[in-house]
């Protein structure tokens, strides 16, 4: 009985201790992957990934597949400088290097752009984000360009070398050297490729292009009338004060290539609304280059940031890269070869985006629920058919048939419509992103370019997303092209949703590279671009897309007032937080108040915003106040007036608004419509201050912080997860939405670079956050609070991987078994 | 005395077994220790607790400040309670105690089935 009893407590002990490793090996809840055990253990588990500022590798890294020795110098940033034999064994060293650093970021974005984060983690507004990423063709995005990078000997060896690179690293992997998400989520990486090169490049593209009114402006169009929308969506508006790209008086050859305009043209009436995950409208960037002839140097100077959302890991991973036939330094993006952003002993180049429009939508007939053919000029057409799987975490597979046609997907469709919309409609997306074009190439030409005809011809084959390319180089040329595929479109042209069977309404021709708006060494000595409009009105080509209004009348009368440049001026000019739309708006708006309607605390912040210098400094209160205030007002403007447009809609622009505003002629729009008495600047001016104090003082009531511009803003880097233990909130910098250093919300200035192109380059450079994309790392947001004080790093750019530099702290070798 | 080596066996193996298997080991090593200085289950799970915890706080412990990694406090936010990463050390030692605590008391618990006539100066209940 008792060894019968001694069995018995065996087993329960047995049984208990398995039950307990099993659980704490990891199970699921509610969607969620928990493995305690696997994760707490400080030999495997997250404390692995714990790293002080000393980088401990060893000395050499046998790698197979490299065919010499490759030198990787680690400075004090933990920024490699990789010196290689041979191209081959560069791309290979850029792979390993970066995934070392950055390879969670690397799959999970690649992994956003082809519609499979379901498969990492399982929640139904993943699952969405998914759909409409499969949905709008992301990875027939990225299937059209690997056909591109595959068809050039070049892209395709420096594509397959970098992903053998990163390969090399995944496969040396341990559980304990796994990077600390992969054991949060429990889950392994899986292979790189080229393909996946292509999906970053691809959400790139997105995140700069797939952003579209047309929608919105189909509703407004339908809503108002056309008188009204003219009126009120102007498609040039301010744009005659603007400082374009390629200054005003640039003489231009008559348009090349003509396109046939249908006779006539409405917008197409009720669309859905938007489902799909829209980017960050105001993703846009500042890029300048100031001749010699303003430098104290006499060398020109480039500058350039680009404004993005602001991530951990982030964005941007600094590189210097470097075989005995080139040697590049500046930003790379993880997942893709080469240097994006930077300057080797010749020349130095930037980008912004273009913000022209190269997303439209068409509406589709199909001939019946069969949806085999569509109707196009006349004719029944074929149409093709994809079924894309999602798989999901724990879920059973979604299949989703997405119908193309010659437009490219229809994305909307009786199975994926918006619950606002009118019923089931069919709509096809067009965009440039879906050609098969081959950007990494170009990057490939640049790191190499020796001087103002290289980089043409270099970003002479560039497609999407549209940049300005903005160039200086040591002999002392400055130049910008704004560079991309862009459709040749009459007015109106893709503006709205447009006619899906009618083969005018195609994008029947592209711009020649060779007219794209572009300047070289103009006699005022600078040169900029802050997504601005790219030409003035007598550009042979009709342009639309969306732009900046302050930006770049604060860069341009910068630009033109400043001599004997230095390059602190230009690190001043960066982190500049004038707020120019204030500046001009503000005071017309103060002498607008009607005191004695003014609550006590709407007097204060009158006061306040009297004394205001319009800078956006983060330790002060008027920028809120300006920002609060001025948002109410617009808000106030158009409620009314927006509810004769029935389907979701945009209110006019912000900057066209308050212009009108000011301008002695009014705006009918000012009276509220719903209302007997007529309301005029004055009664909403002082409405929207009244009602903008109130937010402000609950804001800071529910926060319990003052209302600061930093408290406010809340500029804030996230984590590519969004979980908060990672990220950082409420960054101490200045700068907003219009302003040069446009810091807000979640997006802004991702590098900060700043070249003296002399004899030697002297370059500066800093970006919110850090080398490693481990949270656990010291270098993980070493940056950050230099970025964010206007503080830049020297910029080390070696000259061979022997030369010695106190900012050197640890070697690497790496070669072949 | 006894239950000093048993948790000196439960570190030292826990030590070494953690450089050749998983996050496991730290069962097989509690298992070892409860089977060799088998006797008294309750003591044999106590040893194996305190042995694994010692092994797991601490390590987590010395690696946190060699480091002086963020990295503890930013996980310890993860958890639904307020904790700091020093906290979060000594659930890490708690998790592993519990698993070698079990399995000290499962290998005492076979050592005295299979150990048969099981001598009584050993059974001290």
């Amino acid at each position: 009985m008792k060894n019968v009893f001694r069995y018995f407590v065996s087993v329960v002990g047995l049984v208990a201790t398995l039950t307990t490793c099993w659980i704490l090996d990891g199970i699921q809840f509610k969607g969620m992957p928990l493995a305690f055990g696997r994760v707490l253990d400080p030999f495997h588990g997250f404390w692995q990934n714990m790293e002080g500022p000393n980088i401990a590798w060893d000395d050499e890294e046998l790698l197979d597949g490299l065919t010499g020795k490759v030198t990787v110098r680690y400075d004090s940033l933990r920024i490699a400088h990789i010196f290689a034999e041979n191209d081959h064994d560069l791309y290979f060293a850029q792979g390993f290097v970066t995934a070392r650093d950055r390879l969670f970021q690397m799959e999970f974005q690649t992994h956003a752009a082809a519609g499979r984060l379901s498969e990492i983690i399982d929640d139904p507004r993943v699952l969405a984000i998914d759909r409409a990423r499969r949905r709008t063709g992301m990875v027939y995005a990225a299937e059209q360009s690997i056909k591109a990078m595959n068809a050039d000997p070049v892209s395709k060896a420096m594509t397959e070398a970098y992903s053998d690179g990163v390969n090399a690293y995944i496969n040396s992997l341990s559980y304990a050297e796994l990077p600390m998400e992969y054991k949060l989520l429990s889950y392994r990486p899986e292979p790189w490729s080229p393909f996946k090169s292509a999906l970053l490049l691809k959400f790139m593209a997105w995140d700069l292009t797939g952003s579209s009114d047309d929608f919105y402006a189909t509703n407004a169009a339908a809503g108002l009338g056309s008188l009204d929308y003219e009126r009120l969506f102007p498609d040039l508006a301010l744009a005659t004060q603007n400082s374009p790209i390629a200054p005003r008086g640039t003489v231009w050859d008559s348009a090349t290539v003509k396109v046939q305009a249908p006779d006539s043209f409405s917008p197409a009436g009720v669309a859905p609304a938007l489902m799909y995950p829209e980017p960050d409208p105001m993703n846009g960037s500042n890029n300048w280059v100031v001749a010699g002839s303003k430098t104290a140097s006499g060398h020109p100077i480039l500058c350039n940031d680009p404004h993005l959302g602001l991530r951990l890991p982030s964005i941007w991973y600094e590189i210097q890269l470097s075989t005995p036939s080139h040697n590049v330094y500046g930003v790379s993006l993880p997942g893709s070869p080469a240097v994006i952003i930077g300057f080797n002993q010749d020349i130095s180049w930037g980008v912004t985006n273009a913000s022209r429009d190269v997303l439209d939508w068409y509406k589709i007939n199909f001939e019946d629920a069969s949806r085999k053919t569509y109707r196009h000029d006349g004719q029944w057409l074929p149409t093709q058919e994809r079924v894309e799987v999602i798989k999901r975490r724990f879920g059973p597979d979604l299949n989703d048939t997405i119908i193309f046609t010659q437009h490219g997907p229809v994305v909307y469709d009786r199975s994926y419509s918006d619950p606002d919309s009118a019923g089931p409609i069919n709509i096809a997306m067009r965009w440039a992103g879906h050609d098969s074009t081959n950007e990494v190439k170009t990057f490939y030409l640049l790191n190499r370019a020796k001087n103002h005809d290289e980089y043409r011809a270099a970003i002479s084959i560039y497609a999407c997303p549209g940049q300005n390319f903005v160039f200086a180089s040591s002999a002392g040329d400055i130049a910008i092209t704004q560079q991309g595929r862009f459709p040749v479109k009459w007015t109106h042209q893709g503006q709205f949703v447009m006619d899906g069977s009618n083969k005018l309404h195609l994008w029947q021709a592209y711009i020649p590279a060779s007219q794209n708006p572009y300047a070289k060494n103009p006699e005022r000595g600078f040169l900029f671009s802050t997504n601005q409009h790219a030409t003035d009105t007598t550009y042979p080509y009709h342009i639309y897309g969306s732009y900046d209004y302050t930006r770049n009348l604060r860069v341009s009368d910068a630009l033109e007032g400043m001599r004997g440049i230095k390059v602190e001026d230009m690190f001043k000019l960066q982190n500049d937080n004038y707020n120019e739309f204030a500046a001009w708006a503000l005071p017309t708006l103060l002498t607008s108040l009607q005191g004695d309607r003014l609550k006590p605390n709407a007097q204060q912040a009158t006061a306040v915003l009297a004394k205001w210098n319009y800078m956006n400094d983060h330790d002060q209160t008027a920028p809120s106040l300006w920002q609060a205030w001025v948002m109410r007002l617009y808000a106030i403007i158009w409620e009314d007036d927006m509810l004769r447009v029935a389907h979701k809609t945009k209110s006019p622009n912000l900057f066209n608004t308050v212009y009108w505003l000011a301008d002695s002629a009014g705006l009918a729009e000012v009276d509220d419509s719903r209302t007997p008495q007529r309301e005029t600047i004055k009664d909403v001016a002082t409405r929207a201050l009244n009602e903008a104090v109130a937010e402000l003082d609950s804001f800071s009531q529910k926060e319990q912080v003052p209302y600061t511009w930093q408290n406010y803003n809340d500029l804030k880097v996230l984590h590519l997860t969004r979980q908060k233990a990672f990220s950082f909130y409420r960054i101490p910098v200045g700068g907003g939405a219009g302003i040069v250093n446009a810091n807000r919300n979640n997006n802004g200035a991702s590098w900060r670079m700043v070249v003296e192109m002399g004899s030697e380059p002297n370059a500066y450079g800093v970006f919110p956050g850090g080398q490693s994309g481990n949270p656990g790392s010291y270098y993980y947001n070493r940056s950050l609070s230099d970025w964010a004080a206007g503080r830049y790093h020297k910029l080390l750019f070696l000259k061979n991987a022997q030369q010695e530099s106190a900012a050197l702290q640890f070697t690497q070798t790496l070669q072949s078994r | 005395m006894r239950f000093g080596i048993q948790l000196l066996i439960v570190f030292a193996v826990g030590l070494v077994l953690a450089y050749l298997l998983p996050w496991w080991s730290i069962a097989l090593a509690g298992g070892v220790a409860g089977f060799l200085m088998h006797g008294h289950r309750g003591r044999s799970f106590l040893a194996g607790f305190l042995g694994a915890m010692l092994l797991w706080t601490g390590a987590a412990l010395v690696m946190s400040f060699a480091t002086g990694s963020a990295l503890p406090d930013m996980f310890a936010k993860l958890l639904p309670f307020p904790l700091n990463g020093i906290g979060l050390a000594f659930v890490s030692g708690v998790i592993g105690g519990i698993v070698a605590g079990l399995a000290a008391f499962t290998g005492d618990a076979m050592r005295t089935a299979v150990e048969k006539p099981v001598s009584l100066n050993n059974r001290k209940r």
